[in-house]
């Protein structure tokens, strides 16, 4: 059984997950990292990609190209790659209305496209799946932000595609997440709703999931590319910057080479400072010989960053308004992305949802690649043809309830099917009989909610046993066809005693 | 549970009280298991329960219909015997016998299940009439076992392929499958599959399947790619470095380009000048590769069968076995296997399978070798390794084995002779071979060779002499030994030996391959079937399929097609192009006649015309004669007569047809007084004209004489001077030599004349034309004229001469100064001609000293140069009085 692959294939860093003998596992790079930079360098003699090349930046930054997944298939005037234009430690150019790389590469000139940059990064996930999925490991779903457009999506599946990948599926996200959860998929019956909260390095991403017979649904979406973990370490570099220029009395700030020596410098100490109560970002010869020397304590960093994560929380309202909803309705809540990491942050999330499970015991920047694996795995095991990208399925439009009476002898209504469920879809519920009970009525209703709940039918079981001893249960299948129509079906085991009775959807 | 449902009024009855609202379509995210579950529920048109969670209630049905009926069951569970569990049939142990390899995980999982609750040897103490044995011997063990294999993927994989039920049989090629093939193999494969190790496994398709399907299929089907083998010829190797140079493709890309690997790009760029070499010495391009030896080749083949055919038959097990927990105890059946097993020089490899066929583990028909990498679960891997190094010769014998371990005498050689066994045995402490193990097994192979070609001369003698069939095998046997078994291939070698026609027996033949097959069948050839039956039959189908044959027909006929609609379309063409050519042959005929007969009518006309003016001349030069006869030529004199019948003539010679005409008319219209009058004037007229001409014919040559004279005017001596001391120097040679020396005369001369590049060529030209003739003169009258300029001239003139002889040293300059100066008497200005011509007249040819006299008239002259000019003038007029008089005798003529 060959392994399938996932990934999450990010802005700022990339994950793979193999999926194997049934197990899903994080595979490290070739430097033992589990997760890898998303940078390719150039250089005289050869092009690198990963941490070599990230650490090479501070010499080679021209030739250094970094972020490049947002950049895929974007024309030259969109606003985004304008702000990377001028961001970017990199010459872009413009040719034939798309952006391309201009980088210099064994002492020639070489124009690269965003694509190309994609497969090169991709084909370095292939290496590293390889050494851990076999070398006919090469089925993979590939993880995209929601709002990828269908043109970016085929551009990334054709990048992977040239790396030597074969594209499964492209698998989104905040789904993916919730899959590596294993959420409502050991039983079909549950129902929940997922908010997965993730703060990547560029961007901030947060949309409600719901989980109805192990289907998802995403209710609402909303992601924020003006924050991210690159404005956290921004907000440290800052800081030291300012230390750097109290003690020595001069300005490193305009020294590029020194900003990214200081860049990485602080990034490493943001990173310890997730784990550790304080930390020091120490850089030999920052500037004009000088060292820096800066102790960094968790109280310091997060009174840093003080501006930023609350202004993370702002867009959940927003998120929870659309999906109409309210806080109370969210049954979990997923953090990933790397940035999520952050203690203060974490705190804010489960301060926010009281009353929901935060979740955060798979590794944040790992989650979206082992969801990615999970579905890889799935999708090797079923024959090609049932494969469906689409999804569109059908769902009952109202939940379906049955009348029971509670401790005190009240009536009340149990939703058997929720709304939103697809059909087909077989339902039983069990429900014992008072001991001296002879019969029983069984009252289906449908409804958006309890108050406007309207009878569809009766199913009614007369001479019930009186004497039996351990009391009586009564078995009621609702089995929702796929046509529409519903069927009921009570049985009393005990006795055999059964009636049925089938419910024909109307023609509106 | 404490809610419940209402109780029911006495009338209550079942009701449907209204409809329920219709179904709506939603977007979800196309993932998750339930999603593939409703996908491939919907696909399938399957009904709810067929997918349904074996966890969820509604799966009880499964025990019904799954699993064997109680009672078989039973009785078949009591028949096991637990020490032969592997000979049982472990589906149906488990009660899964009807469904076989189509039994799911889960399903498997469950009936095991089932089956411990009922037959676990402490459920059963209550149910005495089973009867139970104690430990490792009750039947319960069987069940274990049945699932430790059904529940292990790759073991249940192996399993299945053994499994007795399987349909392991491959439709044959020949009509009655080529007729129903799609009948025939569509079921071989579809049971086939199974084995695939990648899912999604392309279905043979019908008659209507696409091309481009069925070829998929037997792509998938071919056997896992080696990639094919790609030489690239010469040219191709000489393009690809010039790619490589000109273009930065990567050495990856360029591979993918020329369908060979990275290595071999960069192999071949290594290479690149050996290649350019040959490329330039002309080998042919198409040449794959130069053939550096090819006396190996057939050893290198013969070695290599051998080789595999041991890796099929015993290296897996060696390797299976060495990667076993107990070690000690497979590492004694490889002693076994060394002792017994291997047999050296009989060209196969022999596994004796009797003794080892218990630790044989079951070969995976999708592995091949263990390799390090591998992992080994639940066992340790052992870190026992052989080298093993085969050798043969160029005729198929075989040397014994050479095989390198890790003790001299290891444990499992306990009670025997490394030195006893069919092979060489040598160890190291990395069980690799070195080159001292190297040389010490040549030294030996060397010396028994030595040993061996005079046993072996002798022997064979024996065999040719023997004349008897029973004799004879019992020399071979003698000759081989009695338990070597050969190859046919080495007993058909062998026969080449064969003495004599009557010798050769067919009885024996036949033994020998009766003896072979029995070999190959007692050869553990179980290891590769599984494969190979896959890809006979994959080999089968496609000589079979209907639609390859079709796909080719189609291709075949295509190519036809093409190739006449080629044919037929450069067969238009060339008419096409043969009836444009007749065409144009044919316009310019047309046109060249035509041309021909117009130019013949003009030519006509032109003819016709000058006939009738040639006529109307000769008509008015007669009339015109007759009335001068006839007016007596105007005058009475003979002479007189004489000469205006010279001048008539010379009328009638000049005067075209209309003057002439006129003529005629005034001679003829008026008196002959008047007639007189108008053929004077006309006299008068012509003879000016033709004066007239003379002169400008003179006036012409006069100018062309003078021209020459007229550009050198512009020179004027200093210049001159100036130009011979340019020359010099800046020689031939110097960048813009010309420009320079007119740069030099402008800035030094004192004329005030600016010259170009061009007119000092065309003057140095001149004067070195000049040169010869004037050199003799110049050098001669050198010194003289020197002497004189000196004494005579004015100080202009000693200044004139001053620069030459500041650079008298150099005797070419002087001469070219010279030069200079010789032209110098033509400057005669206005003035001074004057005063000569005076003097001429005033001292006529008779006077005493008159060119004294004369050069004293003309002051600024010397005598010799008075009498030059003089020369010179008489020249002149004498040239004119000629070219007057040659120009009036043309005239006359």
């Amino acid at each position: 059984m060959a392994a399938s692959i996932g990934i999450n294939f990010g802005s700022i860093s990339c994950c793979v997950a193999v999926h194997k003998d049934g197990k899903t596992v994080v595979v490290a790079n070739d430097l033992g990292d589990r997760v890898t930079p998303a940078v390719v360098a150039f250089t005289e003699r050869e092009k690198s990609v990963g941490l070599a090349a990230k650490q090479g930046k501070i010499r080679n930054a021209s030739n250094t190209i970094t972020n490049v997944k947002r950049l895929l298939a974007k024309r030259y005037e969109d606003p985004h790659v304008k702000s990377y234009v001028k961001k970017s430690s990199c010459k872009v150019i413009e040719k034939a209305c798309f952006p391309v790389f201009d980088v210099e590469y064994q002492e020639k000139r070489l124009l690269i496209n965003p694509r190309e940059v994609t497969t090169l990064i991709l084909k370095k996930m292939m290496d590293i799946a390889k050494v851990h999925g076999g070398s006919a490991a090469h089925d993979a779903v590939i993880s995209v932000p929601l709002d990828f457009s269908p043109d970016q999506c085929k551009q990334l599946s054709n990048a992977a595609k040239e790396a030597g990948f074969t594209v499964l599926q492209l698998i989104s996200e905040p789904t993916a997440a919730v899959l590596a959860y294993n959420i409502g998929q050991e039983t079909p019956t549950d129902n929940s709703t997922v908010l997965v909260f993730r703060l990547g390095g560029t961007c901030l991403d947060i949309s409600i999931i719901s989980v109805n017979s192990g289907i998802y649904r995403v209710l609402a979406n909303t992601t924020d590319t003006s924050l991210g973990g690159e404005q956290l370490t921004d907000q440290l570099v800052e800081y030291c910057a300012a230390d750097f220029q109290r003690n020595w009395k001069c300005d490193m700030r305009e020294n590029k080479r020194s900003m990214a020596k200081l860049h990485s410098a602080c990034e490493s100490c943001k990173h310890v400072l997730s784990t550790m109560n304080s930390s020091t970002v120490f850089v030999e010869s920052l500037y004009d010989g000088l060292d820096l020397n800066c102790n960094v304590s968790r109280a310091r960093l997060e009174s840093l960053f003080s501006s930023i994560l609350p202004a993370c929380l702002q867009p959940l309202q927003k998120v929870l308004d659309d999906a109409g909803l309210d806080k109370a309705d969210i049954d979990k809540v997923i953090v990933s992305g790397g940035s999520t990491r952050i203690p203060k942050l974490q705190k804010l999330v489960r301060d926010y949802f009281p009353d929901a499970e935060l979740l955060n015991t798979i590794a944040p920047d790992e989650v979206v690649a082992m969801g990615a694996a999970v579905q890889a795995g799935l999708l090797c095991t079923v024959d090609e043809d049932d494969i469906e990208e689409n999804g569109v399925v059908e769902c009952c439009s109202k939940n379906i309830m049955i009348k029971i009476l509670d401790d005190n002898r009240v009536e009340k209504l149990l939703t058997v099917i929720p709304v939103n469920t697809p059909i087909p879809v077989r339902r039983q519920h069990v429900l014992q009989v008072g001991k001296d009970q002879c019969s029983a009525c069984i009252q289906i209703y449908e409804g958006v909610s309890v108050e406007d709940a309207k009878l569809l039918a009766k199913v009614v079981l007369h001479n019930l046993p009186v004497d039996s001893e351990d009391g009586k249960s009564v078995t009621t299948i609702l089995h929702f066809r796929r046509e529409g129509s519903l069927h009921v079906t009570c049985c009393e085991k005990t006795s055999g005693i059964t009636q049925d009775v089938t419910i024909e959807v109307s023609e509106s | 549970m404490l809610n419940m449902f209402p109780e029911a009024a006495d009338d209550d009855s079942t009701t449907v009280v209204c409809q329920i609202s219709a179904p709506v379509c939603l977007k979800v995210e196309p993932v998750g298991r339930w999603y593939q579950a409703y996908i491939s529920r919907r696909h399938h048109r399957r009904t709810l329960s067929h997918t349904e969670d074996y966890n969820s209630s509604s799966s009880s049905d499964y025990s019904d219909d799954d699993i064997i009926t109680e009672d078989e069951d039973e009785t078949f569970l009591l028949t096991l015997d637990p020490k032969e569990w592997k000979k049982q049939d472990h589906y149906r142990v488990l009660g899964l016998g009807h469904l076989r390899y189509k039994a799911t995980d889960q399903q498997i999982k469950k009936a095991h299940k089932m089956k411990v609750l009922k037959h676990h040897p402490d459920k059963r103490k209550r149910e005495t009439h089973v009867p139970r044995k104690d430990g490792d011997d009750d039947y319960f063990t069987c069940i274990t076992k049945a699932y430790e294999i059904l529940g292990h993927r790759q073991k249940r994989i192996a399993y299945d392929s053994v499994d007795p039920e399987f349909d392991d049989s491959v439709p044959f090629v020949n009509q009655d499958s080529k007729d129903n093939f799609f009948e025939e193999f569509t079921e071989v494969f579809e049971r086939n599959s199974r084995w695939s190790t990648t899912k999604r496994v392309p279905k043979l398709g019908d008659m209507n399947s696409s091309r481009s399907d069925v070829n998929h299929f037997y792509g998938f089907c071919q056997p896992p790619q080696e990639r094919c083998r790609v030489e690239l010829t010469l040219a191709d190797k000489v393009k690809l470095i010039k790619d490589y140079e000109s273009t930065n493709l990567t050495q990856q890309q360029l591979g993918q380009k020329y369908g060979i690997g990275k290595s071999t790009v960069t192999d071949i760029i290594k290479k690149k000048a050996d290649y350019m070499k040959q490329f330039e010495n002309n080998i042919n391009g198409s040449r794959q590769r130069i053939k550096t030896s090819s006396k190996f080749e057939e050893i290198n083949g013969l070695v290599w069968t051998w080789f595999q055919q041991a890796v099929q038959s015993i290296f897996r097990y060696l390797v299976r076995c060495c990667r076993k927990k107990h070690c000690h105890l497979r590492l004694n059946s490889v002693s076994k296997l060394l002792t017994n097993g291997l047999k050296a020089g009989e060209g196969v490899i022999r596994l004796n399978r009797s003794k080892s066929t218990e630790r044989v583990p079951i070969a995976l028909p999708d592995r091949t070798l263990g390799t390090k990498s591998d992992d080994c679960k639940g066992d340790k891997v052992s870190k026992e390794r052989l080298t093993a190094l085969f050798t043969c010769s160029m005729t198929g014998e075989k040397i014994k084995p050479f095989i390198i371990g890790k003790a001299a005498k290891p444990r499992y050689f306990k009670n025997i002779d490394p030195k006893t066994l069919p092979v060489y045995w040598n160890s190291n402490k990395k069980a690799w071979m070195t080159s001292a193990l190297f040389e010490e097994y040549l030294r030996d192979l060397n010396n028994q060779m030595r040993r061996g070609f005079n046993q072996l001369d002798s022997e064979i003698t024996d065999v040719e002499e023997a004349d008897d069939t029973e004799e004879m095998r019992n020399l071979i046997n003698e000759v081989t030994g009695p338990d070597v078994q050969c190859t046919v291939n080495e007993y058909l070698n062998f026969d080449d030996n064969m003495p004599t026609e009557e010798t050769y027996d067919g009885e024996w033949e036949q033994q020998i391959l009766e003896n072979f097959i029995k070999d190959k069948e007692n050869q553990d050839f179980t290891m590769p079937t599984m494969t190979m039956t896959v890809w006979f039959i994959v080999d089968n189908a496609y000589a079979c399929d209907p639609r390859i044959k079709k796909f080719k027909d189609d291709e075949k006929k295509r190519k036809e097609d093409e190739k006449r609609a080629r044919q037929e379309a450069s067969r238009l063409a060339a008419e096409e192009r043969e009836k444009e050519r007749q065409a144009t042959l044919e316009a310019e005929r047309l046109a060249r006649e035509k041309e021909e007969e117009e130019a013949r009518v003009k030519a006509q006309a032109a003819k016709k015309e000058k006939d009738a003016l040639k006529k109307a001349m000769k008509k008015e030069k007669k009339m015109f004669r007759d009335t001068c006869k006839k007016y007596n030529y105007f005058t009475t004199d003979d002479a007189e007569a004489l000469k205006q019948m010279q001048e008539i003539e010379k009328l009638c010679e000049k005067l075209n047809l209309t003057s002439l005409q006129e003529l005629n008319q005034a001679l003829k219209s008026g008196s002959e007084e008047e007639a007189k009058q108008a053929y004077h004037s006309k006299v008068q007229c012509v003879n000016e004209e033709i004066e007239k001409e003379k002169r400008e014919m003179l006036q012409s040559k006069k100018s062309t004489s003078g021209k020459g004279g007229g550009s050198s005017s512009k020179w004027d001596d200093c210049d001159l001077q100036l130009l011979t001391k340019g020359v010099n120097l800046f020689p031939a040679g110097t960048g813009s030599r010309w420009e320079v020396i007119a740069g030099f005369i402008n800035q030094h001369s004192t004329s005030g004349m600016t010259r170009n590049a061009k007119d000092v060529i065309s003057k140095a030209k001149s004067l070195q034309k000049l040169d010869p003739s004037v050199k003799d003169a110049a050098n001669k009258k050198a010194f003289d004229k020197f002497e004189q300029s000196k004494n005579v001239k004015g100080a202009a003139a000693a200044e004139a001469a001053a620069p030459s002889e500041r650079y008298g040293e150099n005797g070419k300059l002087a001469a070219a100064s010279d030069e200079v100066k010789v032209e110098t008497p033509k400057q005669w200005s206005a003035e001074e001609q004057k005063l000569l011509e005076q003097a001429l007249k005033t001292y006529p040819a008779s006077t005493a000293e008159r060119w004294d006299k004369i050069s004293a008239a003309v002051p600024t002259r010397t005598r010799k140069e008075c009498m030059k000019r003089y020369k010179d003038l008489v020249e002149m007029v004498k040239a004119k009085k000629a070219v007057q008089a040659q120009a009036s005798k043309g005239k006359k003529i």
